[in-house]
């Protein structure tokens, strides 16, 4: 499955937190950096086991993926992955979060924010809203309501 | 039998006369054992380095095993230290197998090579405990967070949906997305 297949157009949260950790980075690495991390993201978007963090190891890239589950909810899981940042050669675990939201179903990742752990430590639920309802409305788009649809 | 037929002296001056025509290659040995005395004693600090690095990590993952319940972000408390430990980790996870293949056919014996593997071993342990320990406190503040309510909303309506497409998806590279030509 090609990476377009997997992850859906980004919302504009997204897009926003992108632009703005451009702005002070080598746009190429920012870029390959991300798509880096959601290669190996999109080969195992569901980490084996009930741990809350996941260490995924890639032979393609020979590199560590490592995530962790902020939410479960009904076979969604809301995703923070760390990335690594080589404008300013700091490893993942001092550099980017990623928050995606992966849908099983219908095999469909949502990016819903990015930042730098040094700009922000945390992120609060509610800084999530924007990107979950962009999804909802894209997978109501191009999936429908299965209750609708059973009707 | 040849050297009984001289003096102690003459025979001392036989051997210095043959070893003559050798002192060049004498001194290229020399100079090769040298510089193997030096590299030995550079790959024995190494060895070294790894076998405390190993203990102090496995200590340090046992600690974190035994304390990821306890609700405390080490961030808050030892930040500077454990972000050192981390970065050294990350560093040691692409050094090892890079010095392993340079070094394999020269010095490395066979249980010298099973230290550097334990410590790659404890490396990634460490690493998994430290992120385990680590998130356990982030995911437990994520959902006492704001808003967390009207996320469980949305995730309910988004449960809802099925999974057969009703529309074809349109599919945009991602680089053009993220205003790469």
């Amino acid at each position: 499955m090609a990476l377009t297949e997997f992850v859906t157009p980004f919302c504009d949260a997204f897009k926003e937190d992108f632009e703005r950790l451009k702005m002070d980075r080598d746009p190429e690495k920012l870029r390959d950096d991300l798509l880096e991390a959601l290669n190996i993201f999109k080969e195992h978007p569901a980490p084996r086991g009930d741990m809350v963090s996941a260490l995924q190891y890639s032979r393609r890239t020979k590199g560590y993926l490592e995530y962790a589950k902020l939410i479960e909810y009904e076979g969604l899981t809301v995703f923070k992955i760390r990335c690594k940042d080589s404008s300013n050669k700091r490893a993942a675990q001092g550099a980017f979060r990623i928050i995606a939201l992966h849908a099983p179903n219908q095999r469909r990742s949502f990016l819903l924010r990015m930042y730098a752990k040094t700009d922000q430590s945390d992120i609060e639920p509610d800084e999530l809203l924007e990107g979950l309802k962009h999804a909802l409305s894209w997978l109501q788009e191009h999936f429908g309501d299965q209750k609708k649809k059973k009707k | 039998m040849f050297y009984e037929d001289f003096t102690e002296h003459e025979q001392a001056m036989v051997f210095a006369t043959r070893s003559q025509a050798f002192v060049p290659q004498l001194e290229q040995v020399l100079q090769e054992q040298r510089k193997y005395r030096e590299k030995k004693e550079k790959h024995r600090e190494v060895v070294e380095i790894t076998r405390n690095l190993t203990m102090t990590l496995r200590r340090l993952t046992e600690y974190l095993k035994d304390n990821v319940v306890r609700g405390i972000s080490w961030t808050q408390t030892d930040a500077p230290f454990f972000d050192m430990i981390i970065e050294a980790t990350c560093l040691l996870r692409n050094f090892l197998p890079v010095y392993l293949e340079k070094t394999a056919s020269l010095y490395v014996t066979h249980h010298e090579k099973k230290l550097f593997k334990g410590l790659q071993e404890i490396t990634l342990e460490f690493v998994k405990a430290s992120l385990e320990y680590d998130d356990a406190y982030q995911v437990e503040r994520f959902q006492k967070g704001r808003g967390y309510t009207e996320v469980q909303a949305v995730l309910a309506k988004i449960a809802r949906i099925g999974s057969e497409p009703k529309k074809a998806i349109k599919l945009v590279s991602l680089e053009q997305a993220l205003g790469f030509n």
